[in-house]
Protein backbone atom coordinates (compact mmCIF):
# COMPACT_ATOMS: atom_id res chain seq x y z
CA UNK A 1 0.00 0.00 0.00
CA UNK A 2 2.61 2.16 1.11
CA UNK A 3 4.54 1.51 -2.38
CA UNK A 4 1.60 2.22 -4.25
CA UNK A 5 1.12 5.81 -2.29
CA UNK A 6 4.80 6.31 -3.22
CA UNK A 7 4.75 5.63 -6.87
CA UNK A 8 1.61 7.61 -7.34
CA UNK A 9 3.09 10.60 -5.30
CA UNK A 10 6.24 10.48 -7.60
CA UNK A 11 3.92 10.69 -10.45
CA UNK A 12 1.44 13.34 -9.78
CA UNK A 13 4.90 15.43 -8.57
CA UNK A 14 6.07 14.75 -12.27
CA UNK A 15 2.96 16.49 -13.72
CA UNK A 16 2.75 19.07 -11.07
CA UNK A 17 4.44 22.41 -11.70
CA UNK A 18 5.82 24.12 -8.82
CA UNK A 19 4.68 26.27 -5.40
CA UNK A 20 5.85 29.26 -7.39
CA UNK A 21 3.90 28.20 -10.59
CA UNK A 22 1.06 26.72 -8.69
CA UNK A 23 0.20 29.99 -6.58
CA UNK A 24 0.70 31.96 -9.84
CA UNK A 25 -1.81 29.81 -11.39
CA UNK A 26 -4.25 29.71 -8.59
CA UNK A 27 -4.27 33.61 -8.46
CA UNK A 28 -4.93 33.51 -12.28
CA UNK A 29 -7.43 30.98 -11.53
CA UNK A 30 -9.77 33.74 -10.38
CA UNK A 31 -9.78 36.34 -13.28
CA UNK A 32 -9.37 33.60 -16.28
CA UNK A 33 -10.42 30.07 -17.37
CA UNK A 34 -7.07 28.28 -17.01
CA UNK A 35 -6.13 25.82 -19.92
CA UNK A 36 -7.17 22.16 -19.21
CA UNK A 37 -3.54 21.45 -18.58
CA UNK A 38 -2.69 23.84 -16.53
CA UNK A 39 -5.56 23.04 -14.09
CA UNK A 40 -4.71 19.29 -14.45
CA UNK A 41 -1.20 20.17 -13.51
CA UNK A 42 -2.68 22.55 -10.50
CA UNK A 43 -4.94 20.08 -9.34
CA UNK A 44 -1.86 16.79 -9.39
CA UNK A 45 0.30 19.42 -7.29
CA UNK A 46 -2.60 20.72 -4.82
CA UNK A 47 -3.05 16.78 -3.90
CA UNK A 48 0.62 16.91 -2.68
CA UNK A 49 1.02 20.52 -1.22
CA UNK A 50 -0.48 21.63 1.70
CA UNK A 51 0.91 24.94 1.42
CA UNK A 52 -0.05 25.57 -1.57
CA UNK A 53 -3.77 24.62 -0.62
CA UNK A 54 -3.79 27.19 2.28
CA UNK A 55 -2.43 30.08 -0.59
CA UNK A 56 -5.30 29.30 -2.41
CA UNK A 57 -7.82 29.37 0.48
CA UNK A 58 -6.04 32.98 1.32
CA UNK A 59 -6.02 34.52 -1.66
CA UNK A 60 -9.19 33.80 -2.49
CA UNK A 61 -10.62 34.96 1.32
CA UNK A 62 -8.68 38.58 0.20
CA UNK A 63 -11.13 39.28 -2.95
CA UNK A 64 -14.36 39.43 -0.35
CA UNK A 65 -12.54 41.31 2.51
CA UNK A 66 -10.91 43.55 0.34
CA UNK A 67 -14.98 44.75 -1.17
CA UNK A 68 -15.85 44.88 2.72
CA UNK A 69 -13.26 46.83 3.14
CA UNK A 70 -13.93 49.03 0.89
CA UNK A 71 -17.83 48.93 0.67
CA UNK A 72 -17.83 50.06 4.85
CA UNK A 73 -17.44 53.45 5.36
CA UNK A 74 -15.72 53.14 8.06
CA UNK A 75 -13.33 51.15 7.17
CA UNK A 76 -12.45 53.60 4.73
CA UNK A 77 -9.04 55.81 5.52
CA UNK A 78 -9.74 58.46 8.33
CA UNK A 79 -7.89 60.89 6.05
CA UNK A 80 -10.43 63.42 4.21
CA UNK A 81 -9.87 66.27 1.87
CA UNK A 82 -7.62 68.37 3.68
CA UNK A 83 -9.52 72.08 4.43
CA UNK A 84 -7.12 73.81 1.97
CA UNK A 85 -8.68 71.28 -1.05
CA UNK A 86 -12.10 72.12 0.38
CA UNK A 87 -12.13 75.64 0.17
CA UNK A 88 -10.32 75.54 -3.07
CA UNK A 89 -13.05 73.09 -4.22
CA UNK A 90 -16.19 75.07 -2.81
CA UNK A 91 -14.33 78.49 -4.31
CA UNK A 92 -14.46 76.87 -7.98
CA UNK A 93 -17.79 75.55 -7.66
CA UNK A 94 -19.32 78.99 -6.37
CA UNK A 95 -17.32 80.24 -9.58
CA UNK A 96 -18.82 77.71 -11.47
CA UNK A 97 -22.03 78.88 -9.98
CA UNK A 98 -22.15 82.39 -11.10
CA UNK B 1 -14.24 63.50 -21.86
CA UNK B 2 -16.82 60.80 -22.29
CA UNK B 3 -20.39 61.02 -22.09
CA UNK B 4 -21.49 57.59 -22.75
CA UNK B 5 -21.10 55.73 -20.05
CA UNK B 6 -22.91 58.12 -17.89
CA UNK B 7 -26.55 59.95 -18.14
CA UNK B 8 -25.52 62.55 -15.39
CA UNK B 9 -22.33 64.05 -17.52
CA UNK B 10 -24.30 65.17 -20.46
CA UNK B 11 -22.86 68.75 -21.20
CA UNK B 12 -25.47 70.45 -22.82
CA UNK B 13 -28.52 71.18 -20.05
CA UNK B 14 -31.24 68.73 -21.78
CA UNK B 15 -33.39 70.20 -18.94
CA UNK B 16 -33.75 74.17 -18.80
CA UNK B 17 -35.13 74.87 -15.31
CA UNK B 18 -34.98 71.86 -13.72
CA UNK B 19 -31.80 72.29 -11.90
CA UNK B 20 -31.46 73.66 -8.36
CA UNK B 21 -30.31 76.45 -8.76
CA UNK B 22 -30.56 77.66 -5.65
CA UNK B 23 -28.19 80.45 -5.57
CA UNK B 24 -30.07 82.75 -4.08
CA UNK B 25 -32.34 81.11 -1.71
CA UNK B 26 -29.63 79.31 -0.47
CA UNK B 27 -26.92 81.18 -0.13
CA UNK B 28 -28.92 83.79 2.09
CA UNK B 29 -29.47 80.62 4.37
CA UNK B 30 -25.49 79.98 4.62
CA UNK B 31 -24.54 77.50 2.33
CA UNK B 32 -25.56 76.28 -1.28
CA UNK B 33 -26.07 73.04 -2.37
CA UNK B 34 -22.49 72.22 -3.93
CA UNK B 35 -20.97 73.66 -0.89
CA UNK B 36 -23.14 71.39 1.27
CA UNK B 37 -22.27 68.45 -0.78
CA UNK B 38 -18.31 69.15 -0.08
CA UNK B 39 -18.79 69.25 3.50
CA UNK B 40 -21.39 65.88 3.65
CA UNK B 41 -19.35 63.68 1.08
CA UNK B 42 -16.15 65.06 0.23
CA UNK B 43 -14.37 63.68 2.93
CA UNK B 44 -15.92 60.42 1.60
CA UNK B 45 -15.18 60.76 -2.24
CA UNK B 46 -12.14 61.61 -1.65
CA UNK B 47 -11.37 58.33 0.17
CA UNK B 48 -12.80 56.06 -2.12
CA UNK B 49 -10.67 58.08 -5.34
CA UNK B 50 -7.94 57.78 -2.76
CA UNK B 51 -7.77 54.15 -3.11
CA UNK B 52 -8.12 53.68 -6.60
CA UNK B 53 -5.92 56.58 -7.63
CA UNK B 54 -3.59 56.63 -4.47
CA UNK B 55 -2.39 60.36 -4.88
CA UNK B 56 -3.92 63.15 -3.07
CA UNK B 57 -3.47 65.59 -5.95
CA UNK B 58 -5.13 63.46 -8.44
CA UNK B 59 -8.34 62.54 -5.90
CA UNK B 60 -8.72 65.98 -4.88
CA UNK B 61 -9.22 66.50 -8.86
CA UNK B 62 -11.53 63.96 -9.02
CA UNK B 63 -13.71 64.89 -6.50
CA UNK B 64 -13.86 68.59 -7.74
CA UNK B 65 -14.43 66.86 -11.50
CA UNK B 66 -17.03 65.09 -9.63
CA UNK B 67 -19.11 68.05 -7.81
CA UNK B 68 -18.60 70.33 -11.19
CA UNK B 69 -20.36 67.38 -13.58
CA UNK B 70 -22.90 67.39 -10.34
CA UNK B 71 -23.35 70.65 -10.62
CA UNK B 72 -23.89 70.47 -14.37
CA UNK B 73 -26.18 67.91 -14.53
CA UNK B 74 -28.27 69.51 -12.01
CA UNK B 75 -30.45 66.61 -10.45
CA UNK B 76 -31.94 66.60 -7.13
CA UNK B 77 -32.15 63.98 -4.95
CA UNK B 78 -34.88 63.74 -2.01
CA UNK B 79 -32.66 61.13 -0.09
CA UNK B 80 -29.10 61.48 0.95
CA UNK B 81 -28.21 58.02 0.44
CA UNK B 82 -29.40 58.49 -3.51
CA UNK B 83 -27.51 61.26 -3.52
CA UNK B 84 -24.35 59.48 -2.53
CA UNK B 85 -24.46 56.87 -4.84
CA UNK B 86 -25.26 59.27 -7.81
CA UNK B 87 -22.01 61.27 -6.44
CA UNK B 88 -20.42 58.19 -6.40
CA UNK B 89 -21.54 57.41 -10.38
CA UNK B 90 -19.89 60.19 -11.51
CA UNK B 91 -16.69 59.47 -9.47
CA UNK B 92 -16.27 56.26 -10.89
CA UNK B 93 -16.33 57.68 -14.58
CA UNK B 94 -14.23 60.47 -14.10
CA UNK B 95 -11.44 57.83 -12.80
CA UNK B 96 -12.44 55.49 -15.65
CA UNK B 97 -11.49 59.02 -17.72
CA UNK B 98 -8.47 59.46 -15.62
CA UNK B 99 -7.01 55.72 -16.10
CA UNK B 100 -7.57 56.24 -19.86
CA UNK B 101 -6.13 59.70 -20.26
CA UNK B 102 -3.15 58.21 -17.94
CA UNK B 103 -2.73 55.21 -20.26
CA UNK B 104 -2.25 57.09 -23.22
CA UNK B 105 0.63 58.77 -21.94
CA UNK B 106 2.34 56.51 -19.71
CA UNK B 107 3.03 52.41 -19.82
CA UNK B 108 1.12 50.96 -17.10
CA UNK B 109 2.92 48.03 -16.39
CA UNK B 110 5.24 47.45 -13.44
CA UNK B 111 6.54 44.38 -14.05
CA UNK B 112 9.82 44.31 -12.30
CA UNK B 113 7.62 44.98 -9.19
CA UNK B 114 7.74 42.02 -6.48
CA UNK B 115 10.61 40.27 -7.49
CA UNK B 116 11.61 40.65 -3.91
CA UNK B 117 8.45 39.25 -2.87
CA UNK B 118 9.04 36.11 -5.01
CA UNK B 119 12.37 35.71 -4.13
CA UNK B 120 11.84 35.48 0.08
CA UNK B 121 8.77 33.15 -0.89
CA UNK B 122 10.14 30.65 -3.01
CA UNK B 123 13.57 28.94 -3.10
CA UNK B 124 15.52 30.63 -6.30
CA UNK B 125 18.08 27.53 -6.77
CA UNK B 126 19.28 24.22 -6.29
CA UNK B 127 16.66 20.97 -5.72
CA UNK B 128 13.92 22.40 -4.65
CA UNK B 129 13.70 25.11 -6.92
CA UNK B 130 9.95 27.25 -7.08
CA UNK B 131 9.02 25.39 -3.55
CA UNK B 132 8.26 27.68 -0.56
CA UNK B 133 11.18 28.38 1.83
CA UNK B 134 9.60 27.01 4.75
CA UNK B 135 9.42 29.99 7.00
CA UNK B 136 7.52 32.00 4.61
CA UNK B 137 5.03 29.29 3.27
CA UNK B 138 1.49 30.02 4.34
CA UNK B 139 0.71 28.93 7.64
CA UNK B 140 -3.44 28.20 8.76
CA UNK B 141 -5.19 30.94 9.54
CA UNK B 142 -7.65 28.99 11.69
CA UNK B 143 -10.79 30.77 10.86
CA UNK B 144 -10.16 33.98 8.96
CA UNK B 145 -13.23 35.35 9.34
CA UNK B 146 -13.24 35.70 13.27
CA UNK B 147 -10.98 38.93 12.67
CA UNK B 148 -13.76 40.92 10.71
CA UNK B 149 -15.56 42.10 13.82
CA UNK B 150 -11.89 43.14 14.61
CA UNK B 151 -10.85 47.26 14.36
CA UNK B 152 -7.78 45.87 14.45
CA UNK B 153 -8.03 43.66 11.72
CA UNK B 154 -9.23 46.01 9.34
CA UNK B 155 -6.37 48.43 10.55
CA UNK B 156 -4.49 45.79 9.07
CA UNK B 157 -5.96 45.45 6.16
CA UNK B 158 -5.53 49.07 5.21
CA UNK B 159 -2.02 49.50 6.52
CA UNK B 160 -1.44 45.93 4.18
CA UNK B 161 -3.58 47.19 1.09
CA UNK B 162 -1.82 50.74 0.78
CA UNK B 163 1.60 49.13 1.57
CA UNK B 164 0.76 48.05 -2.40
CA UNK B 165 2.36 50.58 -4.97
CA UNK B 166 0.01 52.81 -6.78
CA UNK B 167 -0.69 50.91 -10.45
CA UNK B 168 -0.61 47.07 -8.82
CA UNK B 169 -2.66 48.70 -5.73
CA UNK B 170 -4.98 50.38 -8.53
CA UNK B 171 -5.55 46.99 -10.29
CA UNK B 172 -6.27 45.47 -7.42
CA UNK B 173 -8.50 47.97 -6.42
CA UNK B 174 -10.66 48.00 -9.74
CA UNK B 175 -10.35 43.88 -9.80
CA UNK B 176 -11.32 42.48 -6.00
CA UNK B 177 -12.94 45.94 -4.55
CA UNK B 178 -14.63 47.09 -7.70
CA UNK B 179 -15.18 43.49 -9.59
CA UNK B 180 -14.33 45.20 -12.96
CA UNK B 181 -13.42 42.03 -15.29
CA UNK B 182 -10.08 41.02 -16.96
CA UNK B 183 -10.80 42.87 -20.06
CA UNK B 184 -12.30 45.77 -19.25
CA UNK B 185 -9.29 46.82 -16.92
CA UNK B 186 -6.73 46.05 -19.60
CA UNK B 187 -8.61 48.25 -22.04
CA UNK B 188 -9.34 51.03 -19.30
CA UNK B 189 -5.25 50.64 -18.93
CA UNK B 190 -4.23 49.92 -22.06
CA UNK B 191 -1.86 46.80 -20.92
CA UNK B 192 -2.25 43.61 -22.03
CA UNK B 193 -4.03 40.80 -20.26
CA UNK B 194 -1.10 38.66 -19.08
CA UNK B 195 0.35 41.87 -17.27
CA UNK B 196 -2.64 42.31 -15.74
CA UNK B 197 -2.48 38.96 -14.40
CA UNK B 198 0.57 39.17 -13.40
CA UNK B 199 0.08 42.41 -11.30
CA UNK B 200 -2.57 41.14 -9.91
CA UNK B 201 -0.81 37.90 -8.48
CA UNK B 202 1.75 39.85 -7.36
CA UNK B 203 -0.35 42.00 -5.32
CA UNK B 204 -2.21 39.06 -3.65
CA UNK B 205 0.73 37.60 -3.04
CA UNK B 206 1.68 40.32 -1.18
CA UNK B 207 -1.54 41.49 0.93
CA UNK B 208 -1.36 37.45 1.79
CA UNK B 209 1.63 37.80 2.92
CA UNK B 210 1.12 40.99 4.87
CA UNK B 211 -2.10 39.99 6.82
CA UNK B 212 -0.17 37.19 7.88
CA UNK B 213 2.58 38.33 9.46
CA UNK B 214 0.87 41.61 10.50
CA UNK B 215 -2.50 39.89 11.50
CA UNK B 216 -2.57 36.06 11.75
CA UNK B 217 0.78 35.47 13.04
CA UNK B 218 1.30 38.17 15.12
CA UNK B 219 1.50 36.20 18.27
CA UNK B 220 4.56 34.14 17.13
CA UNK B 221 5.96 37.03 14.91
CA UNK B 222 6.08 40.40 17.19
CA UNK B 223 7.29 42.88 14.65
Amino acid sequence: MKNILTSLARKLGALSPSCKEASRLQSEALDHRLTAFDRFGLRCHLVLCKWCRLYGGQIKFLRPTAHQHAAEERHLPEQGLSPAARERIKKRLRSEME
Amino acid sequence: MNNETSPVETEDDSTPGQPPRTDGASAASGMSDPEKWVELYGDYLFGYAMMRLRDPTKAEDAVQETFLAALKGGKNFAGRSAEKSWLIGILKNKISDYYRKASRETSFTDLDFYTDEENASFVTDGLGKGSWIPEAAPQDWSSPGAGLDSEVFWRTFHDCSNKLPGKVGTVFALREVDGVGSREICGMLGISESNLWVMLHRARMSLRRCMEVNWFRKKELPE
